[in-house]
């Protein structure tokens, strides 16, 4: 009995020991996800709307523990990139949403499968007419440990138009050939261009309340007829100018469909593609619309031009000019000689 | 003689005996040389239009409140309303799907009045009336009975057009349209939500189907003779037409109130220095990281974050973006720690989320 006591006091013992030892693995979370990148919705004054947000977690072992938050957010430049406005004090946008949501605060989602969660949002009977967006953040929290903690985030930007008489105004800054580079966003507009332009450019400045879609085309001629460039959609992915932004807005000058498969949905979009361009002078029209339903409809009609000057053109143009200057020259020289004698030209000083 | 008066000429114009060369790139400059015209003209056409939807529904019967001002004040016989997805006048009319206006009945006319209603297709109308000048006040017509496209993944608009004669022949006069758009969706089976995919770890598969290694770096014992490196992965593909961004945001490692120095521009690692930064390429000093990969052909890195054996760290900064509709990109993103000797003893840690938002 006492031999059999004292074993099961060492094993209880040696348990305790090992189990000091051995470290105590946390379940491991995901933070793979999939969401909404973008809402619109259109919501009176005095009116809920509810609606509902779809998290996929792509993770298919791991659950993934959601926090769910609202922030502000503007433009970051004269791109559609948001700058998320993520300081603690930062102060609250004239445009914001954050007073007008209700969403959860957390939520989890097993592992290789997808949840909605809904939300709510309510405009005050009385709130004026205008655009307002904010942005609903899934946090995904980070690990304890080491020296860099990684956390990852999903945003979705979302946009409420509240209709009613609003401040609509658009200014035209730019409009001409756009070069981009090679992050397909950032660029600059060129009036010589030595590479084929694919992409035409306008710059509108947002002053009003309200973030717009310019719908419209853009109608490109040669110097010398023959091929005309109709561009139907002047704003193809309906890209928004926010409130006070001065926005940039391309169009391709042709474009192909590209097939695209991603998370088991295929999606078309439209990529440009080089056009075929003579050397030469191009004009260019812009004809663009903008306006909120039971408001004005303002046009916006420019006129550019750029030249397409590749290098191998201007190299043929010189070498032809100089090739010329130096036929008139030889003949010029042939007739000098001819009308004042063989002597002429070998005394001149 | 006449070589005289052209040798004077030459002399006066051109003094210089290798005159070609001058008149070469004289030729080439005038080609050239004129103000880039870009003009913000505007048009004359009908002022102040507007258009007011009783109702967004898609398919829903309902009123279009249309405002204008005749701009030019002659006899006006016909008004043409036609409804097309495109604004532009000489543009193809390809009507919205749904759109229905062949019941259309005018209920009321202000301003320019004593019009009658024709219709003339499921997308066409024309007001018509004895030719009269027609002045510049406000003027609002009232249609009802309109049944709304489902068309909803654009806007559209009614083209407007005036003329002398009754029937809407001749030359037009005033010109001009106004947009409006379907806004309360019902969703169709046919539309493709746009989704946004998004992982993050010390090693992702391509797919974000499994991740390794937790979410933290251990970068080891800071030293001043050796550069501490990591690495950690993020995957991120999107079916939206505007694309996505991805962010980084944090603070630099701190100990207590002892902050480490970032480099906020791209910067060679320096051992012996204090120094904490990143990037997202590959890398030979210190043999860090890997080019992006994946299916994707548009998603790039942001240019500061690109240059190899470069890194730096900056709060809110873009490190990674693609312009339109993206398959899976996977990004690998190193990191190095250098110190100085004097730095102050402690362990500095910090935490960097990485946010992925659409663009707009």
């Amino acid at each position: 009995m006492k031999r059999f006591s004292s074993i099961v006091g060492t094993a209880l013992v040696l348990l305790v020991m090992i189990a000091n030892v051995l470290p105590v693995s946390a379940a491991a979370s995901s933070s793979g996800l999939t969401i909404t990148p973008r809402k619109n919705l259109n919501i009176n004054p005095g009116q809920t709307v509810n609606d509902k947000l779809t998290i996929g977690n792509l993770n298919n072992s791991a659950d993934l523990n959601i926090t769910m938050n609202v922030i502000d957010f503007t433009f970051l430049d004269n791109s559609g990139s948001p700058k998320l406005l993520l300081a603690k004090d930062a102060p609250q946008t004239a445009w914001s949403l954050k007073p007008y949501i209700n969403l959860p605060q957390s939520i989890v989602i097993p592992a290789g499968q997808s949840r909605t969660v809904p939300y709510s949002i309510t405009i005050p009977a009385g709130q004026g007419a205008g655009s307002y967006y904010s942005a609903i953040q899934y946090g995904t929290g980070s690990s304890e440990g080491g020296n860099v903690s990684l956390s990852a985030s999903g945003v979705s930007l979302v946009f409420v138009s509240v209709p009613g008489v609003v401040k609509e105004s658009m200014t035209l800054k730019k409009f001409g050939a756009y070069a981009v580079d090679k992050d397909g966003i950032s660029g600059k507009y060129v009036f010589i261009a030595t590479h084929k332009v694919n992409q035409l450019g306008y710059t509108l400045q947002n002053d009003g309340n309200v973030a717009e879609a310019p719908v419209g085309s853009i109608t490109v001629k040669y110097m010398f007829g023959g091929k005309k460039w109709n561009i139907e959609n002047a704003n193809a992915s309906s890209s928004l100018a926010l409130r006070g932004q001065p926005r940039l807005f391309t169009a391709c000058l042709e474009s192909s469909e590209k097939t695209t498969e991603l998370g088991g949905t295929v999606t078309k979009a439209k990529v440009c593609k080089q056009p075929s361009l003579w050397p030469g002078r191009y004009t260019a029209n812009l004809d663009v619309f903008y306006g909120q339903n039971g408001n004005n409809t303002h046009e916006v009609n420019a006129n550019s031009s750029f030249w397409y000057l590749p290098l191998w053109f201007v190299a043929s143009v010189l070498a032809l000019l100089t090739l010329i200057g130096i036929i008139v020259t030889l003949i010029i020289r042939r007739i000098r000689r001819a009308v004042r004698g063989p002597s002429y030209g070998t005394n001149r000083r | 003689m006449l070589m005289h008066k052209y040798h004077r000429l030459q002399l006066a114009l051109l003094p210089h005996r290798v005159f070609w060369g001058e008149i070469a790139l004289s030729l080439f400059f005038s080609l050239i040389i004129f103000i880039p015209s870009t003009s913000a003209v505007d048009v004359v056409r009908f002022q102040n239009r507007s258009l007011t939807v009783g109702s967004s529904l898609p398919g829903v019967t309902t009123t279009y409140t249309v405002g204008m001002q005749f701009t030019t004040p002659t006899n006006t016989g016909s008004l043409d309303m036609n409804f097309c997805i495109d604004p532009i006048p000489y543009m193809p009319c390809v009507p919205p799907a749904g759109l229905d206006v062949s019941n259309a009945v005018l209920s009321s006319q202000t301003g320019e009045t004593g019009w009658s209603l024709e219709i003339l297709s499921a997308n066409h109308l024309r007001l018509t009336r004895a030719p009269t000048v027609a002045s510049n006040v406000p003027s609002t017509y009232v249609f009802s009975n309109i049944v709304n496209p489902t068309f909803m993944a654009h806007s559209y608009a009614i083209r407007m057009t005036s003329f002398a004669s009754t029937d809407g022949s001749g030359t037009q006069i005033d010109v001009g349209a106004v947009t409006t758009q379907i806004t309360e969706a019902i969703m169709l089976e046919t539309q493709v939500p746009p989704v946004l995919l998004f992982c993050l770890g010390q090693a992702v598969s391509d797919n974000c189907a499994s991740t390794s290694g937790g979410n933290y770096s251990d970068m080891g014992f800071l030293s001043d003779e050796d550069t501490l490196s990591a690495q950690s992965q993020m995957a991120v593909g999107t079916n939206a037409t505007a694309g996505f961004v991805i962010t980084v945001n944090g603070s630099p490692p701190a100990a207590g109130n002892h902050v480490f120095g970032v480099q906020t521009t791209p910067t060679l690692s320096q051992k012996g220095t204090t120094q904490f930064g990143m990037n997202l390429v590959a890398n030979t000093a210190p043999a860090v990281g890997i080019d992006p990969d994946g299916a994707s052909g548009n998603a790039v890195v942001a240019l500061d974050y690109s240059q190899p054996n470069h890194y730096m760290f900056h709060d809110g900064d873009i490190v990674a973006t693609a312009p339109n509709v993206s398959l899976v990109s996977r990004f690998t993103v190193s990191y190095i720690m250098n110190s100085d000797p004097n730095l102050h003893a402690g362990v500095y840690t910090t935490t960097i989320t990485y946010i992925c938002s659409g663009r707009f």
